[in-house]
C-alpha cells in the first residue's frame, strides 16, 4: 500500500476527527501532521490483520491520546513554573477558551476519544473496542461517564 | 439550556477548511528530516563498529609478538652463545 495512496484516500476523515479531539488550530495541524507521520512509521509493519479504516482509526485514536496527554502534561510543567516566576503563563487560544471545547476539556484523553468515536463519529463499541484495544466492558463504563461530565459542564455553561 | 444532542451536532458540524497539499509537503519534509537522522544514526554506528574493529587489530598486532615469546627468543640468543674461555682479553683480566 502506497503512503500517498493513503493520505489521499483518508485526508478528510482523519482531519475531521482530528478537529473535534482538539480545538486550537495550531494543535489540529500538528496532530494531523504527527498522525500521517506514524501512519508512515508503521505501513511496513501492518499485515492487514484489521481492516485499514480501523487501522488508520487505531493509529489516529492513539496519536491524539499520547498528543493531549503530552500537551497537558507541558501544560502543567508551564504552570508550576508560571508559579514559581520562571516563566510566563501560557495565554490560553482563542477556541480553547470557546464554550465548545470546555466540556471535553473536563474528560481525560482516552475518555474525550471514547466519547467522539462513539457519539460524534457513530462508531459502534465493538468497533471502538478494536480500535482502542480495550474490553467493551471498559469502553463502555469510559462512555457512560464521559456523558455524564459533558452534561454536568453543559448545565454549567448554561448558568453563566 | 443546552442540550447533550445540541452539543453533539455542534461537534459533528465542525470542520474547517485546511490546505491539505501544504500539510503534505510538510509531512513529507518531517519525514525526509527523520530518514537523515536515522541514516546518520546508522552511520555512526557503522564508524564506530569499524573504529572499535580497528583498535582491537591493531592491539592485537602489536601484541602478537610477545604472546608468541618473542622474548624468550632473544634471551635464548644472548644466553645461547659460545662461553669465552681464553683469549688476548682473559688473558689480560687474570694476569697480574
Amino acid at each position: 500500500m502506497d503512503f500517498t495512496q493513503i493520505y489521499n484516500e483518508n485526508k478528510e476523515n482523519v482531519w475531521k476527527l482530528v478537529s473535534r479531539y482538539v480545538f486550537a488550530r495550531e494543535d489540529r495541524e500538528d496532530l494531523f501532521q504527527e498522525v500521517f507521520l506514524n501512519i508512515h512509521k508503521a505501513l511496513p509493519r501492518f499485515r492487514g490483520e484489521a481492516s485499514v479504516s480501523t487501522w488508520l482509526y487505531r493509529v489516529t485514536a492513539n496519536t491524539a491520546i499520547n498528543y493531549l496527554k503530552r500537551r497537558d502534561r507541558h501544560r502543567r510543567i508551564v504552570d508550576v513554573l508560571a508559579n514559581l516566576r520562571i516563566v510566563e503563563a501560557e495565554e490560553p487560544t482563542e477556541m480553547e477558551a470557546g464554550s465548545l471545547e470546555r466540556p471535553l476539556a473536563k474528560l481525560n484523553p482516552r475518555q474525550r476519544m471514547v466519547l467522539i468515536l462513539s457519539d460524534v463519529e457513530e462508531k459502534k463499541l465493538e468497533e471502538i473496542s478494536e480500535i482502542m484495544g480495550l474490553p467493551v466492558g471498559t469502553v463502555k463504563s469510559n462512555l457512560s461517564r464521559a456523558r455524564e461530565v459533558v452534561k454536568k459542564e453543559l448545565m454549567k455553561i448554561d448558568r453563566i | 439550556m443546552i442540550e447533550y444532542n445540541d452539543y453533539i451536532s455542534k461537534l459533528k458540524g465542525r470542520t474547517e477548511p485546511i490546505d491539505y497539499g501544504m500539510m503534505f509537503e510538510a509531512i513529507e519534509q518531517k519525514i525526509a528530516k527523520q530518514k537523515a537522522a536515522q541514516n546518520k544514526v546508522v552511520f555512526r554506528g557503522a564508524l564506530a563498529g569499524a573504529l572499535s574493529i580497528f583498535i582491537v587489530g591493531l592491539a592485537f598486532y602489536l601484541s602478537y609478538p610477545a604472546m608468541r615469546g618473542g622474548n624468550d627468543q632473544m634471551l635464548s640468543y644472548i644466553y645461547g652463545q659460545p662461553e669465552i674461555t681464553d683469549g688476548p682479553v682473559i688473558d689480560y683480566v687474570f694476569s697480574d
